[in-house]
């Protein structure tokens, strides 16, 4: 444990201590009267010596020892632990760390997982990476060596690449046998409700099919429609081409979880528009369409008419691909090769950080010094000395 | 002796007091019958007790008859006769309620009521006379002298009535007690002996024919000077006030007080006065038995 001060300017209040120096001093100066008759014979003309005598030392320690821990109080001291300069050498649960040489003799050996348990407990292969090494550098002093043994391809990263407070010694050992990545997703089910002028855009959505089609023998061809009928459940997406409000039937139909896409024409009183995000711009940063939660499901608002004169992106190769990833934005990355993760320095100084393990004293100090001020009183009131 | 004295009187001084005697010191006088010369019969007949014969008493006062009914020897006090009289000037002036922080309750004029007290007991066992002066807030007021119980309470009163205070008369004040002490009358005086002019007093009244005793009575801290650090020593009397550091006071006052008691000691001696010093700290009785020793009893 090392005791640190986070605000050692406030020592300037131990300036205070000469307050009750002085006012013991000045006690000094007091001169008792007493009644004697033979002080004719008293010939000595001295005034009394200003020798530095403190009066009532008990007391002037305890009113200095008082002080002086207010000063402490002020300047918020803590303890940390002692700097550990044994290197952590921390496993990433799938790694060997046996294929790893040449490795520090005295080390500590922990794996990258919750309270970082040592190499001989047992843990789970899928773990937090990114946020478990944040933490460790939080937790451990920053004079600490820290050597990382991850195997070649990481999984359980986050969105944020990993940025610590200190150089680490990154380690990758190749592995074999690789988590197996989630299954695909299957295309989404479209249909279609279109008022009747706008029977062309069926033929666009058909092409969409068509082309998912290409990679998906699973996509299934829209529901096409130019009545106000909802549709089935096993739909995914309906393309609410009709003008006027839409209808209570398909809100409800999309609140169950299902994704309603509408042109401006369309009218959603309810909800409030300022949730809606950006989710398509065209190449100039134009706002294409919006997207705002509706229940569990979502609403995908295009800022045009789904045609080809207004939304030129419609006859673009990709539009396939650009309205599948609208409709199903995919989870982000979460594996990658290690060597392409190793942590960045943090420009932060992690000294600043790894105050987060400091203890703060002041509970206890506010302790002990109400517990001095009420010893000190009592001896200020029950001492005799100034009444007698 | 009655329970009023006993106020006054702490127990070793009445335990002391059989072993005195009042007697004075003028050689003029020629022991005769009684324990002092008599000019007037008719005083003083006032049978006070028997007491116990002892070596030196002289064989005539012993009671006889009393031998006879009893195998033991008593001797009639109440057979004496006296002229002599005692007159006790106590000095209650402001010093006198000076007293030591050890026992702040025992002030000097407490000492001179116990040994005024004392006095007055002797006498009144003796059969003489006794008459009482208190010098207090600058006046002298007087008991006249007397003899009996009633005397006794009468200065018993005026003790407990006293009140330090005020200082040291004038000579004008100072007059009645030249007309009521008379010549070879035993005088004591209980004081602190600080004011020059009461010295004086006492040494005009002894070279006037009176038989002078004094007894000055000093605090223990007079007599230590037991402070340290600083002190606003004050003179209730003239008021003055000095402030100075104890200790570096002491050595000198020390030295000064000693001559200065020295010095008194000697002109008292030289002016043929009885002295006695008596420090509150230090038993009540040996002023007086120093003043007033029971007369040594070479036979009879």
């Amino acid at each position: 444990m090392t005791f640190a001060l986070l605000f050692p300017g406030a020592l300037a209040a131990l300036a205070a201590l000469g307050i009750p120096l002085l006012l013991h001093l000045a006690r000094r100066a007091e001169q008792r009267p007493l009644d004697f008759a033979a002080l004719r014979w008293i010939r000595s003309r001295h005034r009394p010596a200003r020798r530095v005598v403190l009066e009532e030392r008990r007391l002037l320690m305890l009113r200095l020892l008082l002080l002086g821990l207010v000063a402490l109080f002020l300047a918020e001291p803590v303890v940390r632990p002692t700097p550990e300069s044994r290197p952590w050498v921390v496993v990433v649960p799938g790694a060997d760390p046996a294929e790893v040489q040449p490795l520090p003799e005295e080390a500590e050996w922990r794996w990258l997982a919750p309270g970082f348990p040592a190499l001989g407990a047992s843990v789970s292969a899928q773990q937090p990476v990114s946020s478990l090494l944040r933490e460790l550098d939080a937790l451990l002093p920053s004079s600490t060596p820290l050597v990382v043994i991850a195997p070649s391809v990481l999984h359980g990263l986050d969105g944020e690449r990993v940025s610590l407070g200190r150089d680490v010694d990154w380690r990758t050992v190749p592995v074999t046998a690789s988590v197996p990545a989630g299954t695909r997703m299957p295309a989404p089910r479209l249909a279609l409700r279109h008022a009747d002028e706008r029977g062309a855009v069926a033929g666009y959505l058909r092409a969409v099919v068509a082309a998912w089609r290409l990679r998906d023998r699973d996509a299934v061809a829209p529901d096409v429609a130019a009545a106000l009928r909802v549709p089935g459940p096993e739909i995914d997406t309906l393309f609410w081409l009709q003008p006027g409000n839409v209808p209570e039937a398909v809100r409800e139909w999309t609140e169950a979880g299902r994704t309603l896409v509408v042109e401006p024409p369309a009218v959603l009183t309810d909800g409030p528009e300022e949730t809606a995000v950006a989710l398509w711009r065209a190449a100039d940063g134009s706002v294409l369409a919006t997207a705002r939660p509706l229940g569990a499901g979502r609403l995908i608002r295009l800022q045009q008419p789904l045609r080809p004169d207004t939304l030129p992106q419609l006859l673009e190769p990709d539009f396939p691909a650009v309205l599948r990833a609208l409709l199903q934005p995919g989870p982000a990355p979460v594996s990658a090769p290690a060597e392409a993760q190793r942590p960045l320095r943090s420009p932060v100084d992690s000294d600043g950080r790894s105050s987060l393990a400091a203890r703060s004293l002041q509970p206890w100090l506010a302790l002990l010094i109400a517990l001095l001020l009420l010893r000190e009183r009592w001896l200020a009131t029950a001492t005799r000395r100034w009444t007698a | 002796m009655s329970d009023v004295g006993a106020r006054f009187m702490p127990p070793e001084l009445r335990e002391a007091l059989p072993g005195l005697r009042l007697a004075s010191r003028r050689p003029a006088r020629a022991r005769g019958i009684g324990q002092h010369p008599s000019r007037s019969r008719g005083e003083g007949l006032e049978f006070s007790e028997y007491r116990t014969y002892e070596p030196g008493d002289d064989l005539r006062r012993i009671d006889w008859k009393l031998y006879a009914r009893s195998d033991r020897y008593f001797v009639r006090e109440a057979e004496r006769e006296s002229p002599l009289t005692l007159w006790l000037l106590v000095d209650a002036s402001a010093s006198m309620e000076q007293s030591d922080a050890a026992r702040p309750r025992w002030t000097r004029l407490d000492a001179a009521r116990a040994l005024a007290a004392a006095c007055v007991a002797l006498a009144l066992r003796q059969g003489d006379r006794f008459g009482l002066a208190t010098v207090a807030a600058g006046r002298l007021e007087i008991v006249p002298a007397g003899s009996g119980l009633r005397q006794r309470d009468r200065c018993h009163l005026a003790l407990h009535r006293l009140q330090a205070g005020g200082p040291w008369p004038d000579e004008a004040g100072l007059r009645p007690l030249w007309e009521r002490v008379g010549a070879g009358d035993l005088l004591l005086m209980l004081g602190d002996h600080f004011e020059a002019a009461g010295v004086a007093l006492l040494e005009r009244l002894a070279a006037a024919g009176r038989d002078v005793s004094s007894v000055q009575i000093l605090t223990a801290e007079e007599r230590d000077f037991p402070f340290t650090g600083g002190y606003r020593f004050r003179d209730v009397e003239s008021g003055a006030e000095l402030l100075t550091d104890a200790a570096a006071a002491r050595a000198g006052f020390l030295e000064d007080f000693r001559i200065a008691r020295l010095q008194l000691a000697a002109r008292l001696a030289a002016a043929g006065i009885g002295h006695a010093t008596h420090v509150l700290d230090e038993p009540l009785d040996t002023p007086l038995r120093r003043l007033f020793p029971a007369p040594r009893r070479s036979g009879a």
